[in-house]
């Protein structure tokens, strides 16, 4: 067992170096009694690319998202975040390693969006001068007049700043991967093509990795390196967008591209 | 904090040193021979004295001198011949007084000062116009005298029926009616002849004729100051002041004092400071205390009640509310119980503490604690489970332990839902905590405890609007707590969203 062991970090950092794997997911699944909610998930994602998960209500794409933060504990498989097995690890410390947007912002009513934004820098103790610079710096980069929003409560924001903030929260602490589940579903097109455009803006910066939740076949074209599809808690493929246009592995994937055109 | 060591700072004092908490039982005599007694320790020591006059009936004054929660009171020979010691059969005063002293002092280490003086046992007494003068000279017109008897009187054993067949009476016109309907039904001259105590001071007002008592059928009464046995050896000042007292009175000066302050309605403590200085046994020159008006006494206790009961609730119902908001199968048990707790009317909460606690202020504090508890844990407990779980996942996701979010994001959002709960508790707290005065916790309650034993509608009154008037202000001062601690984000929604 010791040697396998061994061999097997050995192998991921090889990998690692070579290709700067950031998410490795071996036989990934999740059981609810006998409801088989995500099965047998294989894919890596490398540092730097977004990955949208697409598919039909209910396929399991928010049950995958919040397995890599351990919002949902996997009953099968392993989660590699760096080579290292994150189902091993203290869960706080993971989480804090990963940025987290979710549909409707998910702001704190009682904070102002300085504090809201400032949330994981503080939970990680950074010294204050440096978040409330960090805080201004974030708002100037989701195109927030800091004088203006800094010191707002959510319930002064529009759907669309406060999405904002909840992307700017995300980013706070500079965490290597970006979890978003459907982030944009419920703005109106124009101010989700702002974001959209933002999310490319942002990833390419920073060069992070960011897994991305949708059911916007066009979104997921717009801003995936990869793009997975799902049904019933499979994957059906996962490719390039320009490879899953042009080879649909499955009929599934062909029917699915076919309704959404 | 400044607010809880206030709170412990005023309970403190409650039970400084060098302060002797003076009782009294719930009728006007008792209560002016506590007066007495007060004004007698405040002129003659440097001792403070606390009153607690008015406290309830014999066994609740003599459970309280025997746990120490009082170190003196005036208690009757004839009672506590019969209620503490539990004797049936007839003594003579001295063998009364006699056996007291010394089996008070074997078994309980409490203490009998000599007797005042006077007697305060059953007679029978007769308009003024009838020329007879003793029980025995009865047999004389026993056969036109009417009488009118209370129930009681009629039926307890040392009663009518006995003493009848002690003297050798036959008295065949009797009925039973009320005592004050008695009393009245001789001043319009339709009966002759009634049943009283001997020192009441009805007996002035009606202008009776007490039979003297000539064979002594009835037991001895005589009152005098009983006292805590620590109290005595720690304050050996007191044991002689006590004795000063000594024989000081009899029937018909009680009688008189009595008539004073229960028809008259004068002031106690004027009644029982003028007394004394007549006496001589305080200086001539000595001066009026000044005196905390019974109102606003009554009133601080009364909020001090309120106060720690409340604070002792949210210290264990907000914590116990968020823990069953956390763990949820708990939930139906503790607010089963609590609710359960709370159709228990409050007047029999406070009964169950008796046994259990004593009688005073720690049973009246914990009996309305448990009475508050229920708005505080519901609550609490509604306001963690109303937390939107998006902004739980979300405090998750951010990597925040149960703890961080325990404190930085359920109990903010719960805060006003919360003080809502603690407003409810309080106000029900200031309307129940009238009813601690029964078991002698005081506070307003003993405005209206006095005045319904005295059928006395102005001082039923002095409680009970002061008690309403304080739960309006209370509910008003804490819905601005209630505005004030509500988070300020969650203010602007709200009036946002209206
Ligand atoms: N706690 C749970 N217990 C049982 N089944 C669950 C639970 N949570 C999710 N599921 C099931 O798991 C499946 C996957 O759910 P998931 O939320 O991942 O879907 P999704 O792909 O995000 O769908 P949508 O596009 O509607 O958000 C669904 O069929 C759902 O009913
Ligand atoms: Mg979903």
């Amino acid at each position: 067992m010791g040697c396998r062991g061994t061999y097997v970090s050995l192998e991921i950092g090889r990998i690692n170096n070579e290709r700067k794997i950031m998410i490795t997911v071996k036989n990934l699944g999740k059981m609810y009694d006998d409801f088989v909610a995500v099965s047998d998930l294989n894919f890596t994602v490398e540092r730097g690319e977004t990955l949208c998960f697409i598919g039909t209500s209910g396929c399991g794409k928010t049950t995958t998202l919040k397995m890599l933060n351990r919002l949902i504990e996997p009953t099968s498989g392993e989660i590699l975040l760096s080579g290292e097995n994150i189902l091993q690890q203290n869960v706080i410390d993971v989480r804090r390693e990963m940025g987290y947007v979710m549909q409707r912002g998910g702001l704190f009513p009682h904070w102002t969006v300085k504090r809201n934004i400032a949330l994981v820098p503080s939970l990680l103790g950074w010294p204050n001068a440096k978040i409330q610079q960090r805080v201004d710096e974030l708002l100037d980069l989701v195109n927030l007049d800091p004088g203006e929003y800094r010191d707002r409560f959510p319930a002064q924001l529009s759907g669309g700043q406060r999405q904002r903030v909840g992307i700017a929260r995300a980013f706070a602490a500079d965490p290597p991967v970006i979890l978003m589940d459907e982030p944009f579903s419920a703005l109106d097109p124009v101010t989700r093509k702002q974001l959209q455009e933002k999310c490319i803006e942002l990833k390419e910066k920073f060069e992070k990795t960011i897994l991305f939740v949708t059911h916007d076949l066009e979104e997921a074209f717009l801003l995936a390196d990869k793009i997975m599809i799902m049904d019933k808690g499979k994957m059906e493929q996962y490719d390039t967008p320009e490879n899953i246009k042009n080879s649909p592995a499955t009929e599934f994937v062909e029917k699915f591209l076919q309704s959404h055109e | 904090m400044k607010k809880i060591a206030i709170v412990l700072a005023l309970l403190i004092s409650l039970y400084a040193n060098n302060t002797i908490k003076v009782g009294s039982k719930v009728f006007p005599e008792s209560r002016l021979l506590g007066e007495m007694i007060s004004i007698l320790i405040e002129q003659n020591t440097s001792l403070k004295v606390e009153r607690n006059l008015w406290m309830g009936g014999t066994k609740i004054c003599f459970e309280a001198l025997n746990s120490g929660a009082l170190d003196v009171y005036c208690e009757y020979t004839g009672t506590a011949w019969n209620v503490v010691l539990k004797k049936k059969n007839r003594a003579s005063a001295d063998v009364v007084y006699k056996t007291l002293k010394k089996q008070f002092a074997d078994t309980y280490d409490l203490h009998w000062m000599p007797p005042l003086g006077f007697n305060n046992t059953y007679v029978i007494v007769v308009n003024k116009e009838w020329s007879i003068n003793t029980v025995s000279e009865l047999v004389t017109v026993q056969d036109k005298i009417k009488l009118a008897l209370n129930h009681e009187f009629m039926h307890r054993e040392d009663g009518f029926y006995a003493m009848c067949k002690f003297y050798g009476l036959d008295l065949p016109n009797v009925t039973t009616m009320e005592h004050s309907l008695a009393y009245k039904a001789i001043s319009e001259k339709t009966v002759d002849c009634t049943s009283a105590f001997s020192t009441d001071g009805k007996l002035v007002k009606y202008n009776l004729k007490a039979l003297r008592d000539d064979k002594n059928f009835f037991p001895p009464y005589f009152a005098a100051p009983l006292v805590y046995g620590k109290t005595l050896r720690k304050y050996p000042e007191l044991e002689p002041l006590f004795n000063t007292l000594a024989g000081r009175l009899n029937d018909e000066k009680m009688t008189k004092l009595n008539y004073r302050v229960e028809i008259k309605k004068e002031d106690f403590y004027d009644v029982a400071y003028e007394f004394l200085k007549v006496e001589g046994l305080i200086k001539e020159d000595s001066v009026k205390k000044e005196r905390e008006s019974q109102m606003t006494k009554l009133t601080r206790q009364h909020l001090l009640l309120v106060g720690i009961s409340t604070i002792l609730a949210i210290l264990i119902g907000v914590p116990l509310g968020i823990f069953i908001g956390k763990y949820r199968s708990f939930a139906p048990l503790v607010l089963g119980t609590t609710g359960v707790m709370q159709t228990i009317p409050s007047l029999a909460i406070l009964a169950i503490m008796v046994p259990i606690f004593g009688i005073g202020v720690v049973p009246s504090i914990i009996a309305l604690t448990l009475y508050a508890l229920l708005p505080i844990i519901r609550n609490a407990y509604t306001g963690i489970i109303s937390v939107d779980p998006e902004l739980i996942e979300a405090a998750r996701a951010m990597g925040m332990t149960n703890m961080q979010i325990l404190t930085m994001l359920e109990i903010p959002l719960s805060t006003t839902i919360v003080m809502a709960g603690v407003r409810t508790a309080t106000v029900i707290c200031v309307g129940t905590a009238t009813l601690a005065a029964f078991i002698g916790g005081g506070g307003l309650g003993e405005f209206i405890l006095t005045g319904i034993n005295l059928n006395d509608n102005y001082l039923i009154l002095c409680g009970t609007i002061p008690a309403a008037a304080l739960a309006i202000f209370v509910d008003f001062l804490l819905s601005r707590v209630e505005k004030w601690i509500e988070p300020q984000g969650l203010k602007i929604q709200r009036e946002l969203s209206n």
